[in-house]
């Protein structure tokens, strides 16, 4: 007996050990140590870029050269936002800024370093990240934002990385779709595919937040808009300048194919290559009698419901910008009501202004997919018109 | 105890990988017999060019390590790294002096997975080895629902070289507007691989018939009087591989009012 005990502790200190029963090494060296804990707060860093309204408390963030935090703008807008990377890090959400890392039994604290250079159209102090235009082939982003981190228990260290922007657009899958509005179509209408194509449209409209980005890195100062409280709302350009905005960026103007194919959500999602692509009116519900937006039409009484506005921002409603309320099909935003839309339109080229918004009233004949209007591509006051752009990734 | 303190302090002696290996975005000029942990013997006492790592700068500027290797024979082995331009090829570097050296080694051998390892064996039987994780390593996801286009390009973290590196010569650029950037023939053959993913401001199709279309640098608005017509999909692609644009151009399409122009196969509106 009192063999078999030996043998078997033996046998038990030589059993094969699973990987959670090793343990961690420490690397040798401090820059080992360093590169270690980077990459174990990769997940959390992301947390802070991508979803950087987890973080905001009952108290919003106090950070008046970067944002002003206004009620009407949805939490959407503080993913992947540069300024909110900045407020935080200026100690405007909390007053400890830190990421914690526990790794090899110890917790390190990563921090952002303040090493970009002022940008005084934003503020005097100094910014924890820098926007930047691809100018060589090395990295395979169009743009995205350099931040530098260091590890408080690590000095001497620092990590410069790219943060991309991985909230903005949002993936068309490929199967067949149909374009326009079904009662003007007696046959079939235009039908097309994507198959093979890797197409990406904005969720939201470009912001004017964004559209100061692209003036900043393009030296068109004289345009730059100062208020912060505007700074989630469309950027109202002129159609030559939504051109060179999504140029700029590798992308193009939102067409209006794609627009359809976005909102229209497809009868059997699961097969892409249906007998026959329907046009449903709303991104909601194939039949508009059902909706409030039918209903409106044929009751000239008909109140607005709270839940109306959160599908189709129309006129009566509380204005509310980056809300993902109604989200579409596939993920974009603002299918109907909102702003009118401009799109570029090879179908037809005069139909290329999404006409249902906020100022028409929910009587309004516009509120349906697939009718559009005509914009003569300069902006007037009496109608801002937004836009997105969209991006095919080559092969 | 005494073992470890013996070993901590070889440790210390030898080199620390270089730290901005970590933001390596390819490997290169990968030697062309040496397989994975293959420990290197031959050809003795010659230069081996084992690969080169390809990182960004701070500045997003592109910089080149050759890593060379001197197979020990009647000399010891000697591990040598040197950082040259970024377009310039390692061969030339073989027989110059490194910027890093590690001298007396008698054996070597290195592999290239989800991290980058290198172990060296000195002449005294001492070991030391590099395992640099390669955070940067990224292989393109087939996109699925709320795929952003940044998810598909590249890792949401890119990792760059801390160091202040000196500039070097001028970079190699993306590439501008009107460059053939994918280029396809009227039979569908593919000429060379796409470099769409280079240019500067995006790319548009020349839709021909075939499954892929030639490419340009730039944009267009397809479907306009002047511009190249829009593909409609692989529902009206061509099957036969010798098709004639002007007997059926249903593949594309152009504005209304506008007829299709047969270029050869590619189609444009006019």
């Amino acid at each position: 007996m009192g063999t078999l005990s030996v043998v078997g502790i033996i046998l038990l200190f030589f059993r094969p050990r699973g990987e959670a029963g090793k343990k961690a090494m420490v690397p040798e060296t401090r820059e080992e140590l360093f590169s270690q804990v980077i990459a174990a707060a990769g997940p959390e860093i992301l947390k802070l870029w991508e979803e950087g309204d987890r973080f905001i408390g009952k108290d919003p963030p106090v950070c008046p050269d970067e944002l002003e935090f206004i009620s009407h703008v949805g939490r959407s807008y503080y993913q992947c936002q540069p300024h909110f990377w900045q407020c935080y890090w200026q100690g405007g959400v909390t007053k400890k800024p830190e990421i914690k890392v526990d790794i090899f039994g110890q917790s390190y604290h990563i921090e952002a370093r303040p090493v970009f250079e002022p940008i005084k159209e934003y503020s005097s102090k100094h910014r924890f990240y820098r926007m930047f235009k691809r100018e060589n082939p090395g990295i395979n982003l169009h743009y995205g934002y350099v931040v530098e981190l260091t590890v408080r228990e690590l000095p001497g260290f620092s990590q410069p990385m790219v943060l991309s922007d991985s909230c903005r657009d949002v993936y068309l899958p490929e199967r067949v779709y149909a374009y326009g509005h079904s009662r003007e179509q007696k046959n079939e209408g235009f039908i097309w595919d994507n198959f093979d194509r890797h197409l990406f449209i904005d969720k939201f409209y470009v912001s004017i937040q964004q559209a100061n980005e692209w003036r900043l890195l393009t030296a068109q100062l004289s345009k730059f808009i100062a208020d912060r409280k505007l700074w989630a709302s469309p950027a109202l350009l002129d159609r030559k300048e939504q051109r060179a905005f999504c140029s700029f960026l590798g992308k193009r103007p939102l067409e209006a194919t794609l627009f359809d194919a976005a909102t229209m959500p497809p009868a059997d999602p699961k097969n892409p290559l249906p007998e026959r692509a329907l046009r449903p009116a709303t991104p909601w519900q194939r039949d508009i009698s059902k909706t409030f937006v039918g209903k409106a039409r044929v009751n000239d009484d008909y109140q607005l419901e709270p839940l109306d506005c959160q599908l189709a921002q129309v006129q009566g409603c509380n204005f509310k910008l980056y809300t993902t309320d109604s989200t579409t099909w596939m993920g974009i935003n603002y299918a109907l009501g909102y702003y009118p839309e401009s799109l570029v339109n090879p179908v037809e080229p005069n139909k290329n202004l999404k006409l249902s918004s906020r100022v028409l009233s929910p009587h309004s004949e516009w509120h349906e997919l697939g009718l559009r209007g005509t914009w003569k591509g300069e902006q007037a006051k009496e109608l801002p018109v937004a836009f997105r752009c969209y991006e095919e990734v080559a092969p | 105890m005494m073992i470890f303190v013996l070993s901590f302090i070889f440790s210390l002696a030898f080199a620390s990988p270089p730290i901005h290996w970590s933001s390596m975005l390819e490997i290169r000029e990968r030697h062309e017999f040496y397989k994975d942990n293959e420990v290197l013997l031959k050809p003795k006492d010659s230069w081996q060019t084992l690969f080169a790592v390809v990182y960004p700068d701070r500045r997003l500027q592109l910089h080149k390590d050759c890593v060379f290797y001197r197979v020990p024979g009647e000399s010891s082995g000697v591990f040598k790294i040197k950082t040259v331009d970024f377009d310039e090829g390692c061969e030339k570097y073989q027989e110059t002096a490194g910027d890093t050296e590690i001298i007396n080694l008698k054996a070597l051998q290195f592999s290239y997975g989800n991290e980058l390892s290198v172990n060296f064996t000195f002449t005294d039987f001492r070991t030391f080895k590099w395992n640099i994780p390669l955070m940067n390593r990224f292989k393109s996801p087939v996109p699925t629902a709320l795929t952003s286009s940044a998810q598909y390009r590249a890792p949401k973290i890119i990792l760059l070289a801390p160091e202040r590196l000196p500039g070097k010569k001028k970079q190699p650029e993306t590439r501008k507007r009107g460059e053939l950037c994918h280029s396809i023939s009227d039979d569908c053959q593919e000429l060379s691989p796409s470099t769409c993913g280079q240019c500067a401001e995006g790319w548009y199709e020349v839709t021909n018939g075939c499954p892929i279309g030639p490419k340009y640098c730039g944009s267009s608005m397809c479907g306009l009087k002047g511009q190249p017509a829009c593909r409609r999909g692989i529902k009206w692609q061509k099957v036969d591989k010798k098709f004639e644009c002007r007997i059926d151009s249903s593949f594309a399409f152009c504005s209304p009012g506008l007829t299709i122009q047969c270029e050869g196969s590619r189609a444009f509106c006019h």
